[in-house]
């Protein structure tokens, strides 16, 4: 019962762009004062969960991220909704997440202490490491010029390091102004850049030209659907899985890797951004399975990864329990109470927003001109609740404009929003392990797992310029045939 | 006709005898309260908040509600809150942090004693020093801080953000030492913190007890000492700094603030009434679980509390030079 209300609560905040899970955990954390602690655990997760989906709705529907890690699914999944399949990728995007979290759910259940374990592993040098394939994974991301792409992505890196200084406490590039003291938020640039940005190109375009194909082409997933869609199912599950148990790791960072890492595994490549199915499934799975893996330290450690899981930390302590190596001996129906929620959560997830799809997809048949006013509306309130700051709207406002000028001059904001992302984390690994090892560089390829890591980011590097050499051939060899 | 109006003044004269005392004199509160926190959901201040609103407010008589502004590591909550209103419906969560930024941060406007009355105190928690049971440093104190001094800039210490009490306790033990650590610092506290050391990347670390109880309890975590004056009676094997030789006593400290300029009345009766909401037994236990600990001190006690720790902040400063950036 509670699994359902919070899922309720979920999605509907999730729709809502910017007020994340975050925001509605805490807003409705009074009242799971009076309920048991496996009630409010379950409804807390259920909204979690919740927000994550709607988050994906927006996403599909209106090509505004209603949190980070819902940002890769706009690329194909909007696409796919201009072309008439919402449907479909609504579809996908729930079946996926659904799968994805039931698999997550069994992998916590079994793998939890082995996985953490190995997670401890990761210290700061592994971290960087790891940020670093994240960079080179964005590389594949890239449509057009790659050039441009690589500028968008530093771009990107200068934007991150706005805010204070993790080891000198130092102000950068904040021009004294408090509120960009914690950088520029992640959901405020996605929002604009994505959001605010389509909108003001739809509005340029005549009034009279639909923005939304209104011909359906199915309501839900077909044959064809799934059979794309399952590989990337279960490598996006895969990937997300393993991410979202490194503490600090994240559900955004496993929707990118995996929607890259699907990409440069298919066999059309350039369809991706276009309206390509697969390109939903992955990164929707991903970010599912990240929300499951990120479970992991807290229930096992007593160490959230998350600001998410921080709130559930602080959750189950207002109750009286303290999660942690001692919570799966001393309760353990509240930790396999747990465990079932989040597959109840999901199974309710999948049977709450089924029947929905419908229903959204209506919404998109009303004419634009009226519809866009809604949806502005929309954003400019939800970037508002992330931090009750008006700023974010001027960010929001901004970076849409950013974005609007990006796209007229065919830049992608893909690359730009992973290394805001990136960017940061990578810097402070970096700079911690330097510190750690007193300005020692070479610890990076002596320590076995951060070696292998680098060498796989080196490999993935060099690879094109096989596959380029051996394309030279084939062009040599046809202009011979000439 | 008359008899109505005859009726209608003597109701309210009598109304009028009837009217509690205390509600003629204070006309307050007569709606809800915000309690800034400037501190994301989920973190160790946001928990007291929300704790101090919980118990608090069937005092206070209104609803209080955490409005949460996370910024500048809390600097955003403490501008809100001296920007406010002073007419004691906006309060805000305070911590040392409120006196350390102006020294250390360019573009505060806020100090804590000219920008804000403090209500009370309302909770305080140790720094725990901590490190991987059976681990190589899982030794005495006194062993590790020799190696530092024997070997200087070896042993890896984390930290949670800079400046925050961790650090603060960090540098004050090697000021009082003259041994010198490693400082690897980690923004996003223990949720870094925690794996570091069981990880082994990270040779101890400080922290508050949110972080290491659960993990102490489990085994996995000894405790070399704690920073406060006395024992922590939830945890009576470890000593403290003090007993093992060391001139330090630092507990952080949270307190419930106003803006400058609210009436003496409100912050005398918001005093009181958080005063029985911090003595609750409820609060005690919640409290507990997070390995805080319930701690009510006056307006005036608690002010002399913050100039304590301005002095000594302002004493490390100057003995360090360190400059606002």
């Amino acid at each position: 019962m509670c699994a359902f209300l919070g899922a309720i609560a979920g999605t509907l905040v999730g729709v809502l762009p910017g007020l994340g899970p975050v925001g509605a955990m805490s807003m409705l954390l009074p009242v799971t004062y009076g309920m048991s602690p496996t009630g409010a655990m379950i409804m807390l997760a259920g909204i979690y969960y919740g927000a994550q989906y709607g988050g994906s709705t927006t996403s599909i529907l209106v090509n505004i991220p209603g949190e980070s890690a819902s940002v890769v699914t706009c690329l194909d999944g909007y696409q796919m909704a201009r072309q008439g399949r919402a449907g479909p990728a609504l579809g996908i995007a729930a079946f996926g997440s659904f799968i994805a979290g039931s698999i997550g759910v069994l992998g916590l259940s079994f793998l939890a202490p082995p996985l953490v374990d190995a997670a401890l592993t990761f210290g700061a040098p592994e971290y960087f490491a790891l940020m670093c394939l994240g960079l080179t994974v964005l590389t594949f991301l890239a449509h057009g010029s790659m050039l441009k792409a690589l500028i968008m992505a530093v771009l990107g890196l200068f934007v991150g390091t706005i805010g204070i200084d993790i080891t000198t406490g130092i102000q950068r590039f904040t021009l004294g102004n408090q509120d960009l003291m914690e950088g520029v938020g992640l959901v405020q640039i996605a929002m604009g850049m994505f959001g605010i940005s389509e909108i003001l190109l739809n509005i340029e375009k005549t009034m009279k030209v639909s923005i939304f194909e209104t011909k359906l082409k199915g309501l839900f997933p077909n044959l064809q659907d799934w059979r794309r869609s399952i590989g990337a199912i279960l490598r996006g599950t895969g990937i997300g899985f393993f991410l979202g148990i490194l503490p600090g790791g994240g559900a955004v960072i496993a929707s990118f890797t995996s929607y890259a890492i699907e990409r440069r595994l298919s066999r059309h490549p350039d369809k991706f951004g276009s309206g390509i199915i697969e390109g939903v499934a992955a990164p929707e799975s991903a970010n599912n399975a990240a929300a499951q893996g990120a479970f992991i330290p807290l229930m096992t450690l007593g160490v959230p990864s998350n600001v998410v899981m921080a709130l559930l930390l602080g959750a189950l302590m207002i109750h009286g329990l303290t999660p942690g190596p001692l919570l799966m001996s001393r309760n353990p129906d509240l930790f396999w109470g747990v465990i079932t929620s989040m597959y109840v959560g999901n199974l309710m997830l999948l049977v709450l927003n089924l029947p929905l799809i419908p229903m959204w997809v209506k919404f998109l048949k009303i004419p634009y001109p009226i519809l866009f006013p809604f949806i502005l509306l929309f954003c400019l309130i939800g970037v508002y609740t992330i931090n009750n700051n008006i700023f974010d709207i001027y960010l929001m406002i901004f970076f849409g404009i950013v974005g609007y000028l990006a796209k007229k001059f065919e830049f992608e904001p893909a690359p730009f929003i992973l290394a805001v992302v990136l960017g940061p984390m990578m810097e402070k690994a970096f700079r911690q392990s330097l510190i750690m090892f007193q300005g020692d560089f070479s610890i990076f390829i002596t320590r076995p797992i951060s070696g292998v890591i680098f060498g796989i980011a080196i490999v993935l590097l060099i690879l094109p310029l096989f596959a380029w050499g051996s394309r030279r051939e084939k062009i040599a060899s046809l202009k011979d045939e000439d | 006709m008359g008899r109505k109006v005859f009726f209608f003044w003597l109701t309210l004269a009598l109304s009028i005898i009837f009217i509690p005392p205390d509600a003629f004199s204070l006309d307050y509160p007569t709606r809800e309260i915000e309690l800034i926190a400037g501190y994301p959901p989920g973190s160790t201040l946001d928990h007291i908040a929300r704790l101090v609103a919980k118990f608090g407010e069937k005092y206070v008589g209104k609803p209080i509600v955490v409005a949460n502004k996370p910024g500048g590591g809390g600097s955003r909550g403490f501008s809100s809150l001296a920007a406010a209103k002073p007419d004691g419906y906006t309060l805000g969560i305070i911590s040392q942090s409120a006196i350390l930024q102006p020294y250390l941060m360019k573009g505060i406007t806020f100090n804590y004693k000219k920008s804000f009355r403090i209500v009370c105190q309302v909770a305080y928690t140790a720094e725990g020093i901590y490190t991987k049971k059976g681990g190589p440093y899982d030794i005495p104190f006194a062993e590790i801080i020799k190696k530092a001094k024997e070997r200087p800039n070896t042993i890896r210490t984390g930290v949670g953000g800079t400046w925050t009490g961790s650090d603060v306790v960090r540098l004050i033990l090697e000021d009082a030492t003259g041994a010198k650590f490693i400082r690897v610092p980690h923004p996003a506290g223990g949720q870094e913190l925690v794996p570091g050391v069981l990880g082994g990347h990270l040779n101890f670390a400080i922290g508050e007890g949110a972080q290491w109880a659960p993990l102490y309890k489990a085994g996995k975590f000894s405790i070399l000492a704690i920073s406060t004056e006395k024992r922590d009676p939830r945890f009576p094997d470890i000593p403290t700094l003090k007993e093992l030789g060391y001139d330090v006593a630092f507990a952080v400290t949270f307190w419930i603030g106003a803006p400058a300029g609210t009436p003496d009345p409100i912050i005398n009766f918001l005093a009181e009434a958080f005063r029985k909401g911090v003595a609750e037994e409820g609060y005690r236990e919640a409290s507990d679980v997070a390995f805080n600990t319930p701690g009510w001190a006056g307006p005036t006690d608690s002010l002399r509390a913050m100039e304590g720790l301005d002095e000594t902040f302002q004493k490390l400063i100057k003995k360090y030079d360190l400059k606002p950036e």
